[in-house]
């Protein structure tokens, strides 16, 4: 079976190409990068996955990639994924993202080609929920609250689409927070966890800089949110929507206080207005439980573990004085 | 037209669905995985959640050799669950299409055999398909559309083993001649499918490729394309038992379908050289 992973060299998609080679030996992982990409995240892949330059906002990359690889499974994970981004050049993200996913669809039905395509949308599309919505059901009404959340609710929609206008076998999945190694330092666990390990180091004032601590967020091993988008391919209905979620939230507060214990080191707290995003979603904790019963998918990885592989993570890559 | 394909991920389902994206129609293709036809409200619902104008059922149990020892299995998938499809298809006011097979017959004959002629299947495979025929001819917007000898693309099939038995260098080959049929290349059927449910053809309609002959024939046009220097024997059925007995004459007549679609058939030579091509592509 040939699987092609757009994103492959960002956070989510390298662990989900890590995954594949390890758990499904008869899978053949094709990956999409663009010339600028980053590889460090897959560099120790390097020979077991087939890399290919695409631009997802370039048609005629991706139906010269797709007309090579046909692949029979892809997983749409590029995505300009940061939501503050969103907020700085939000026509770039929107442009990224949705016509990064109409390009790859057209190219799809162009070449007539018959793929299950996983797209990774997101929790942030519900953006602003009630306390009473909680846990947040596939069937809650959809608030976005940030350019990010309009491109990914456009993405979702525009699954939903073509599986109805063209019967395309798009698995919409909405993955809730996921954290874990190598997850980006301008994400919350991480960059608390970085600062932490560099404090540890000494590279760094015994000050953590924080923004709102006050949000709840439902938190997934990142190595259980691509085995549930491997599952979503293998096991989920095409056209349908799942949310991708532990079920249990976690003040940030939380977090902060368990990376701290994790650790030795006498630490200070600050706010820092530069953290506080423009319109934050105060919580946000999913019910997952349409997708587990369509695939037997569970968490199996427990929150605290992510914090301690998050905080080795960030000790090693200092250590090596990678940044 | 919006089409709802059962059996979708098939040899003959992928065909199908690739020949619906060249003409533009909506065309959800599911796996058995998906979509396990025997389980009726996993039929419905994917009906509900698409909303076909066509059902076609591409799925079936075609091991024939099992279906002996599995009877109750293969009429279970070939035959009873045709019922949950037509249901379907009757609820949503869906044409409906159900492939079926040369093994309806008893291959005695000598003469093409004609939609009508008398049905006597000889083994288990054919008996469930003669079950599923009976159960899509209970709705009066059903096709049923028999074949015979099918290769192509993304499945088990003759053309396939012929090539795996060469590269491995299990030659010569030792192929029955006492078997006399019309190999069908998927695509060439995909697209009559497609033009029958355009004409809104209904009852049975016999379609296989131009050019009667047997497996040793068919086999020497494959040796003969893919490498020449191998040698293809002759041998009688007899030498090689096989728990399902298999007509022996299984020629369709198509001469319902070429006056309806207006189509000649086309010969399978065409459809085994593109196959081979395409074949030697994908391993190079």
């Amino acid at each position: 079976m040939r699987v092609l992973i757009t994103g492959i060299t960002g956070f989510a998609g390298s662990h989900l190409a890590e995954y594949l080679l390890a758990e499904h030996r008869e899978v053949e992982v094709y990956g999409t990068y663009r010339w600028r990409s980053r590889r460090e995240n897959i560099e120790h892949l390097t020979g077991r996955v087939e890399m290919r330059e695409a631009d997802m906002r370039d048609y005629s990359s991706l139906h010269s990639l797709l007309d090579e690889v046909r692949p029979e499974a892809i997983f749409h994970l590029a995505a300009q994924s940061f939501v503050p981004s969103s907020w700085r050049a939000p026509a770039e993200t929107l442009g990224t993202n949705i016509t990064g996913q109409t390009n790859l669809f057209e190219a799809v039905r162009y070449l007539k080609l018959d793929p299950v395509i996983q797209i990774a949308c997101s929790s942030e599309e519900y953006g602003l929920v009630h306390p009473e919505e909680t846990p947040i059901k596939e069937d809650n009404p959809l608030r976005p609250l940030s350019p990010y959340a309009v491109s990914k609710v456009a993405q979702d929609f525009m699954g939903y689409q073509y599986f109805q206008s063209y019967g395309l076998k798009v698995v919409r999945t909405r993955a809730f927070n996921h954290t874990g190694p190598r997850r980006g330092d301008v994400f919350v666990t991480s960059n608390f966890a970085k600062q932490v390990a560099s404090i540890e180091a000494g590279l760094a004032e015994p000050v953590i800089r924080v923004g709102n601590l006050d949000a709840i967020r439902d938190f997934t091993d990142v190595r259980d949110t691509v085995r549930a988008y491997w599952l979503a391919v293998e096991k989920g209905r095409p056209g349908e929507v799942y949310n991708i979620a532990t079920g249990t939230g976690y003040k940030i507060r939380q977090v902060l206080e368990r990376l701290i214990a994790l650790s030795d080191v006498e630490v200070k707290v600050e706010t820092d207005p530069e953290r506080l995003r423009p319109s934050d979603v105060e919580i946000l904790i999913g019910d997952s439980t349409k997708f587990r019963a369509d695939t037997g998918w569970e968490p199996r990885i427990s929150f605290d573990q992510t914090l301690v592989d998050v905080l080795d993570y960030w000790r090693q890559q200092l250590q090596g004085g990678a940044r | 037209m919006r089409a709802l394909i059962f059996g979708g991920t098939g040899m003959l389902g992928r065909a199908v669905v690739t020949e619906a994206r060249r003409r533009d129609r909506a065309a959800l293709a599911l796996s058995h995985a998906q979509a396990d036809v025997t389980d009726g409200d996993r039929v419905h619902y994917w009906a509900d959640a698409f909303r076909p104008s066509l059902i076609v059922n591409c799925a079936a149990f075609t091991r024939v050799d099992d279906c002996e020892t599995q009877e109750e299995h293969a009429t279970a998938v070939n035959g009873h669950a045709v019922s949950h499809l037509v249901e379907a298809a009757r609820r949503h006011g869906a044409r409906f299409v159900q492939v079926s097979t040369d093994y309806v017959f008893d291959g005695r004959g000598d003469e093409p055999y004609r939609e009508d002629d008398a049905t006597a299947p000889l083994s288990a495979y054919g008996r469930s398909k003669l079950a599923g025929e009976r159960q899509a001819l209970e709705y009066e917007a059903s096709l049923v559309v028999r074949t015979s000898w099918l290769f192509g693309p993304g499945g088990a099939n003759f053309a396939a083993t012929m090539v795996r038995l060469i590269e491995q260098g299990k030659t010569p080959l030792r192929v029955v001649d006492d078997q006399q049929g019309c190999p069908t290349y998927t695509p060439f059927l995909a697209r009559a499918l497609w033009r029958l449910a355009d004409l809104g053809a209904t009852g049975v309609v016999h379609y296989r490729n131009r050019g009667p002959v047997t497996w040793y024939g068919f086999a020497c046009e494959i040796a003969q394309l893919w490498d020449r220097s191998v040698e293809v024997l002759p041998v009688a059925s007899a030498d090689f038992p096989r728990p399902a007995p298999r007509p022996a004459y299984s020629v369709l007549d198509v001469e319902r379908y070429e006056s309806l679609s207006g189509h000649r058939v086309e010969p399978w030579g065409l459809g085994l050289v593109e196959y081979l091509a395409e074949h030697r592509r994908r391993k190079s």
